[in-house]
């Protein structure tokens, strides 16, 4: 079956020993310091913490593969906000005819920084993380069961509708579809595949509907678990941690 | 069990009633068969012994349904669902969507319910032990050939403890070996004494199952006997449902008869009887 | 049908339902556009349809969902910042979608504009906020740089970035969308319309 998550199973403290609610936590929190952070050496700081975290669930490669799919933005970012910045004042150097100024760059810096402790922060929540337990942790947290069972249950469809495209393209293709040509001709093709698969994976929607139904989905006695996941020891400090560091990092932000 | 009173019943944004002044009782432990032409309101039926009519597809009701003594238009659907399972053609499209186990697929009722664990436990065992899924527990369910998905679908509503299963042409989209699994699914059911409603086109194997048929031709109850007397009817032919060739076969021999034989077993029985009789 | 009746929130099992299936579309949506090569995301073709057949609210959550989903399951929290985006689309195209412009051509092509103003004006500030205004589409931030080299300001540059791409992309969105409308049975579109239980003795 095809994935769609980049979560991949393995036997590290960062996969195993911290519990997925905390590892969400662990997302928000950085979000928010990302944006709060006020100075280079603080955003540089929690971007190493970031890394590390990586190294050690064994994910580093995979991740600086993520962040340097930014790279190409960043760059431009630098260049763009280097030059026009409305804020420039200062030049910092000249390439003939252009003018670098420093207020444009201080300002690329700040958005790089953010842009990939934002997105380190989420390879290691994504990459360590399965969603379905994800979820799982949520609904005992007092998600609503309905919220839960939507985020699960789109990882078993999106392989469910991959399938049934790649059906509809091997019988429109035997009958003469072409996947080249023109922009025009790729788009009818475009609807020749992807047509079908949206309207049978509509008409089981009512299906589905029933099946949940007549399994008590919408009683509304408050539900139990089948299988049950121990939270770890320590995982409350952690969370508690956590807070307390995103907390402090705002303050610091409003102080200075 | 079931009491179906006067049972009518009109889709919204409809006309047509589709169900007609529907009059039926089904006793504790029997297996009544359903057949019927396309569009004679067999599914509309069923869903009616679950709650799903009214309270899912809404529209106008009249007549009562009661299944277990409870009465299914006054009741919530999450009430019903410990009455009656439902089990329909598409053996995936019954599937949660939400569980990556077949164990944890046939416990998502009982989560919903809010069973305790211990006895989710000892009902997923039950259930898993008495439809052979025991070894298919750990496997994803969308990876099960088309029998082994039917069952698991049964097996999901059955945790649930019904006192009546309605199944709604459960093999129509298996092959024989997947048909022969599902109907071995339902001799087990019997053996536990659970009142058992089946749709089936597949009027032969149908009536191997059932002690009763019910005909529904156009939202109208047009029989309701057991097999034999059924097909013994003279307006048969004219309800556009299939009859069982071994009944046809006697019939061409013997006209008269009252009570023809459907199945297999009695059809020899019956020769043999016939041969003596003329005989002599 | 008036519009406030079409903006009562209820959460039907068949809307619940509705929302993996959009996000379904959506990923599965950008994934053949982007086996194709086609020059467009068609990406939010799932929110835009389940808005426009079940209603706003189940069009908007869709759309907070996708964001989210892939937020958690591929790239973290930029595209769970956009998901902001998303529910203003949906609400806007289910606005759309009750009044009946999915279901004649040139209005369907109307709707997209509407919708590709609404994602502009809601996506800017995160652009902004974000990447300092660029959308990292090379036609629009061409623009962009255009702009900011001419001092118009990062707010209107970013602006122009993110509504060009948007008017073309959510034009063509639209477009598919009404076409699979026009597939839909009448009795498929009818189930998701509220309906009322009659019961007579």
């Amino acid at each position: 079956m095809t994935s769609v998550t980049l979560y991949r199973p393995r036997a590290t403290f960062v996969h195993q020993g911290v519990d997925p609610f905390t590892k969400l936590v662990y997302l928000l929190c950085s979000i928010v310091m990302a944006f709060a952070i006020p100075t280079f050496w603080g955003a540089a700081g929690m971007l190493v913490l970031n890394l590390g975290v990586l190294a050690w669930a064994r994910e580093l490669k995979r991740s600086l593969q993520t962040i340097l799919g930014s790279l190409l933005l960043l760059v431009t970012i630098f260049v763009i906000q280097g030059l026009f910045n409305p804020a420039n004042r200062t030049l910092l150097f000249t390439l003939g005819p252009v003018h670098v100024y420093q207020e444009g760059i201080l300002f690329a810096l700040t958005i790089s920084f953010r842009v990939v402790n934002i997105i380190a922060a989420s390879c290691v929540f994504v990459m360590t993380t399965s969603p379905a337990r994800v979820m799982d942790a949520c609904v005992r947290y007092g998600l609503p069961p309905k919220a839960g069972y939507v985020v699960t249950s789109i990882m078993q469809i999106i392989p469910t509708m991959l399938t049934s495209v790649a059906r509809i393209r091997e019988a429109q293709q035997s009958r003469g579809m072409s996947m080249s040509g023109n922009v025009l001709q790729r788009f009818r093709s475009f609807l020749a595949v992807f047509g079908p698969m949206v309207l049978s994976s509509l008409i089981s929607i009512q299906d589905r509907a029933i099946a949940l139904e007549v399994r008590g989905f919408s009683a509304r006695t408050k539900r139990t678990f089948y299988v049950d996941h121990p939270v770890p020891r320590g995982m409350v400090l952690l969370r508690a941690l956590l807070l307390l560091v995103t907390i402090a990092v705002v303050v610091w932000r409003l102080a200075s | 069990m079931i009491r179906v009173r006067g049972l009518t019943y009109t889709y919204p944004n409809s006309d047509k009633q589709v169900l007609k002044n529907i009059t039926l009782e089904v006793e504790r432990g029997e297996t009544l068969g359903i057949v019927g032409p396309n569009g004679a309101g067999k599914s509309t039926f069923c869903h009616a012994l679950m709650g799903l009519v009214p309270h899912f597809y809404h529209g106008t009701i009249s007549g009562e349904v009661i299944v277990n003594g409870v009465s299914v238009v006054q009741s919530h659907m999450g009430e019903m669902c410990r009455h009656v399972g439902l089990v329909f053609q598409e053996p995936i499209h019954q599937f949660s969507g939400a569980k990556l186990t077949v164990e944890e697929e046939i416990a998502f009722g009982l989560e919903n319910l809010g069973v305790d664990s211990a006895t989710m436990q000892e009902r997923v065992d039950w259930v898993t032990a008495l439809l052979g899924l025991a070894d298919l527990r750990r496997r994803n369910p969308y990876e099960l050939s088309g029998g082994q998905m039917q069952r698991v679908a049964i097996a999901s509503v059955l945790v649930l403890k019904p006192q009546v299963l309605v199944l709604d042409e459960p093999t129509s989209q298996l092959d024989p070996a997947g048909t022969a699994e599902v109907f071995a699914a339902i001799e087990a059911l019997r053996a536990e004494g659970v009142t058992t409603v089946i749709v089936e086109h597949k009027v032969e194997l149908l009536v191997e199952h059932c002690s009763r048929i019910a005909v529904l031709v156009d939202g109208e109850l047009k029989a309701l006997d057991t097999p034999s007397r059924v097909f013994s009817r003279a307006d048969a032919e004219h309800w556009g449902v299939e009859i069982p060739r071994y009944s046809r076969a006697y019939r061409a021999l013997d006209p008269a008869s009252e009570s023809v034989p459907t199945t297999l077993h009695e059809t020899v029985e019956r020769l043999r009887d016939y041969e003596l009789s003329h005989r002599g | 049908m008036s519009l406030r009746e079409a903006f009562r929130f209820r959460l039907t099992t068949m809307g619940i339902v509705m929302i993996p299936v959009a996000v379904g579309i959506n990923f599965v949506g950008k994934e053949i556009a982007n086996a194709l090569n086609l020059p467009m995301w068609l990406d939010s073709i799932g929110t835009i349809l389940s808005a426009v057949v079940a209603g706003p609210w189940i069009g908007a959550i869709s759309g907070a969902v996708n964001n989210v989903f892939f937020g958690l399951t591929m790239d973290g929290g930029m595209s769970i910042l956009y998901g902001i985006t998303s529910i203003a689309i949906a609400l806007v195209a289910g606005i759309l979608g009750h009044l009946g412009w999915f279901r004649s051509l040139p209005k369907a092509i109307l709707a997209g504009i509407l919708v590709a103003l609404t994602a502009a004006i809601v996506s800017t500030p995160l652009n902004v906020a974000l990447w300092g205004g660029q959308t990292g589409k090379v036609l629009g931030d061409a623009i962009f740089a255009g702009m900011m080299a001419k001092h118009m300001g990062i707010w209107l540059s970013s602006f122009v970035d993110e509504g060009v791409m948007d008017v073309i992309d959510k034009v063509i969105n639209c477009f598919v969308v009404y076409l699979i409308v026009l597939g839909l049975p009448k009795r498929f579109l009818q189930s998701f319309q509220p309906s009322s239980t009659t019961i007579r003795q």
